[in-house]
């Protein structure tokens, strides 16, 4: 294959413009789809993994962007849930005047316990900050200053005001009953992390988020530079705790009850795994880290591997170990996280190129066209003709009852989402660059099996989606169409 | 202040400064060679406790759990003799784990490093869990340990295991430091310790001194295990407690001090029994808390622990 990605595309051309209309569309529907085509238990799992995405973050502001090894959010979480739900339970707050409340919290418990990470640098502040969330459970537990009776002590507190959904809610499609609340509690988490990630990626990108990315790159080099060094690891770390208290505030909305047992050493873990296999110092790597952390737990909890003399069996122990393995294999292979992985994958299917201030592109496309001799749409017709071949497979494979084959299956079917319309632009493409001489004739008859195959393809997925869709949850239409 | 009371208190303490101790200094043993903190060690000791325990208890499923631990031959061995063996099979496995897991990364940011032995934390907990069940076994004592068996000191009660306990702590750092001092191979890991590069250039094999080094530390870490197996009993999360302690003793100490382990240790100990006792808040469920609290106090001061080496950064 030629060394050029399959598909070059000025940026703010209208092919850019156009493929990233394609992924807003596919991001909104994923959105807006989600708890209408899970299980409502499945919807919680998606918010407890939002929720995670959210504490993530935080990590990754103090881990990834300001190089500082502090592992202990699962406490700031803790923090956030406990105030929450002691403000709802014992002051009668609304939760939406809460969440000011506890980003402040946070903030100055950020500050308080930040100073001393100003001092103690490396592996000793990991070390510091696990032993915080190590003792976070048992902090709970203190009689005095009435912290047990808000706290709710070893038992837990139960917060019995829930965010239900409003009654307008009935008169949507499909979500209904026990879907309903739970449908509505993750469109509202989705809102907040969409606000938060928008907030966070311009921070990064501001003067104080650039003054913590040098100070993670080096940190004399930025003392030198005029970067004021306390100032800005404090306020970033005193940020991330705000978070990490948000991240609590959205757990107890979700669950309606907090328990210190929780909060331990153990959700930390959890918040590190997501933060590495995710992709350290990047913003999708958390929301990707937090999905992943949630589920393939359960994916593991649901395996069942004989191994002759023995039965791994998936309940218990066997999801820590399988997480485990993964989280060291992801440190030989893949050290950037799965968004990593992700990116090498872009880069070969498309590549945006910049433009000048001027308007001209820094490098022109005719450099990057491969010229006559190009194989791109031998790629495009391989790619269709695998999607098309893999779609059946995919559909047959479902007929076996084993959870890993149902993955399996899963992927196999869900890939012309991305194979056909690839497939179908490319195609498109290279006739056009043929139509401009670019190209010679025998790539003709390829782009031409790319560009029909890809739009049969991109049709039926199109048609299915929408058929199944009406027939499944639309019940309480009345559709020419059945 | 009734002064038997403390002393009795103090006593009681000291066994678990000698665990802690112990640890710790595998902790540091590792630190000291390779610049980094393995947060499996625990679980490495729990696992080379489970084999003495299966070496104990020769093939019996019922006892030694079902799977590859059924599978081991042989007579049910002495109480000795099955630690030795435990003591061999962490030596094996932390030279294993050295060559396998941790040389390749020898240039990684330190992330990488927290993130492997995390990840190895994980998969013995949970294999451990697994093979044994996570029901709480029974370790026989090491040292003699029934209700008469103590020394009276003023008045309280000072135990035998904690005076035999303390006789090993103490005879295996004397050991530790002679070998430090005397022998090829200390010389070669102070030297490794001290500088990487330099060593390597001067024709000290550096591998194999690390592999020793991890050999060490994991051969430490399981004879405190078996040590403490009795009084906490022999179940997978056995040790997690312990690191959190042995940690916090180590970061006291100085990461990179044997003799900061030990003061750590004792320290640590002290505070995790005294301070619950005399200090009328915090009951016995948050004996964490002061342990924790000192450390923090501690690093806040002396950045780098007690007898630490403090890192100067170069431009």
């Amino acid at each position: 294959m030629a060394s050029t990605p399959l598909l070059v595309v000025e940026k703010g051309s209208k092919q850019h413009k156009l493929w990233q209309s394609v992924g807003v569309v596919y991001v909104v529907a994923l959105v807006l789809l989600v708890p209408v085509v899970l299980e409502p238990f499945e919807i919680s799992k998606m918010n407890r993994a939002l929720t995670l995405s959210v504490a993530i973050l935080a990590v990754n502001l103090v881990v990834g962007f300001n190089g500082m090894l502090a592992l202990g959010h699962s406490a700031f979480m803790g923090l956030g849930a406990f105030v929450t739900a002691s403000l709802i339970q014992d002051e009668n707050m609304d939760y939406w005047y809460i969440i000011p409340i506890i980003l402040i919290v946070g903030f100055v418990f950020g500050v308080i316990l930040g100073l001393p990470a100003l001092r103690v640098k490396g592996l000793y502040l990991a070390l510091t900050t696990i032993a915080m969330a190590v003792v976070f459970p048992s902090l709970v537990n203190i009689e005095q200053l009435g912290i047990a009776k808000r706290t709710g002590g070893p038992n837990g507190k139960v917060v019995s005001e829930t965010v239900d959904a409003p009654s307008y809610m009935e008169w949507l499609p499909g979500v209904d009953g026990a879907r309903g609340d739970r449908a509505y509690r993750y469109w509202m988490i989705v809102v907040v992390v969409a606000l938060t990630m928008l907030v966070i990626r311009n921070y990064i990108r501001s003067r104080p988020g650039r003054a913590v990315i040098a100070i993670r790159d080096h940190e004399a080099g930025a003392a030198v530079y005029g970067v004021n060094l306390p100032m800005y690891k404090t306020v970033n770390f005193a940020i991330s705790a705000s978070l990490g208290a948000l991240a609590g505030l959205l757990w107890s909305m979700d669950k309606s009850f907090v328990a210190g047992q929780d909060f331990t050493f153990l959700l930390a873990i959890d918040l590190i795994i997501g933060l590495v296999i995710g992709g350290v110092g990047t913003l999708q790597g958390s929301l990707v880290g937090g999905l992943f952390v949630v589920w393939v737990r359960d994916l593991t909890k649901r395996i069942s591997i004989p191994l002759g003399f023995y039965d791994l069996s998936g309940e218990g122990p066997l999801a820590n170990a399988i997480f485990g393995l993964i989280l060291i294999l992801f440190t030989f292979f893949a050290p950037g996280g799965i968004v990593s992985l992700g990116r090498l994958v872009q880069s070969k299917l498309i590549r945006v190129i910049p433009l000048r201030p001027d308007g001209e592109p820094i490098q022109p496309l005719a450099d990057l066209d491969p010229g006559p001799e190009s194989t791109r749409a031998q790629v495009a017709m391989n790619l269709a003709i695998i999607g098309a071949v893999l779609l059946p497979l995919g559909w047959l494979a479902m007929n076996i009852d084993n959870l890993i084959v149902g993955v399996f299956a899963f992927a196999l079917r869900f890939q012309i989402l991305i194979t056909m319309p690839i497939a179908l632009i490319v195609g498109i493409n290279e006739l056009q660059a043929h139509k401009e001489g670019k190209r010679s004739d025998s790539m003709v008859g390829q782009a031409n099996v790319a560009r029909i195959l890809g739009g049969i393809g991109t049709v039926f997925l199109v048609l299915f989606g929408f058929f199944h869709f009406v027939d499944q949850y639309a019940t309480g239409f009345d559709l020419p169409i059945v | 202040m009734d002064f038997v009371l403390l002393l009795q208190r103090i006593f009681d303490a000291l066994f678990n400064s000698a665990i802690y101790s112990s640890l710790a200094l595998a902790l540091v043993i590792i630190f000291r060679s390779t610049g980094l903190l393995n947060f499996a060690q625990g679980e490495m000791a729990t696992f080379a406790a489970y084999v003495a325990f299966v070496l104990l208890a020769g093939p019996t499923p019922r006892l030694t759990g079902g799977g590859l631990a059924g599978l081991v031959p042989g007579v049910p061995l002495s109480i000795p003799l099955a630690i030795m063996g435990a003591v061999i099979f962490g030596m094996v496995a932390g030279a294993v784990t050295e060559r396998a897991l941790i040389r390749p990364l020898r240039d990684a940011p330190e992330l990488a490093m927290v993130n492997v032995t995390i990840g190895m934390l994980l998969l013995i907990n949970s294999l451990t869990a697994q093979w044994w069940g996570t029901l709480g076994r029974f370790f026989p004592p090491v040292f003699p340990t029934g209700p008469g068996e103590y020394l009276d000191v003023f008045g309280a009660r000072l135990r035998y295991n904690t005076i035999g306990t303390w006789l090993v702590l103490i005879s295996l750092l004397i050991a530790l430091g002679l070998m430090l001092k005397f022998t090829r191979a200390g010389l070669a890991f102070r030297a490794v310790s001290i500088s990487r590069e330099s060593a390597e250039l001067n024709g000290v094999p550096v591998g194999r001194t690390l592999m020793y080094g991890w050999a060490l530390a994991s051969a430490l870490g399981a004879l405190a295990a078996c040590l403490s197996a009795n009084i906490v009993l022999l179940e997978p999360n056995m040790m997690l407690r312990v690191l959190v302690f042995a940690f916090a003793a180590a970061t006291l100490g100085g990461l990179d001090s044997p003799k900061g382990a030990l003061v750590g240790g004792v320290i640590i100990g002290l505070s995790q029994t005294l301070i619950p006792a005399y200090v009328p808040f915090i009951g016995f469920e948050l004996s964490v808390l002061p342990a924790l609290v000192v450390m923090t106090a501690v690093l806040l001061v002396r950045p780098a622990g007690l007898f630490g080496t403090r890192r100067i950064e170069r431009v």
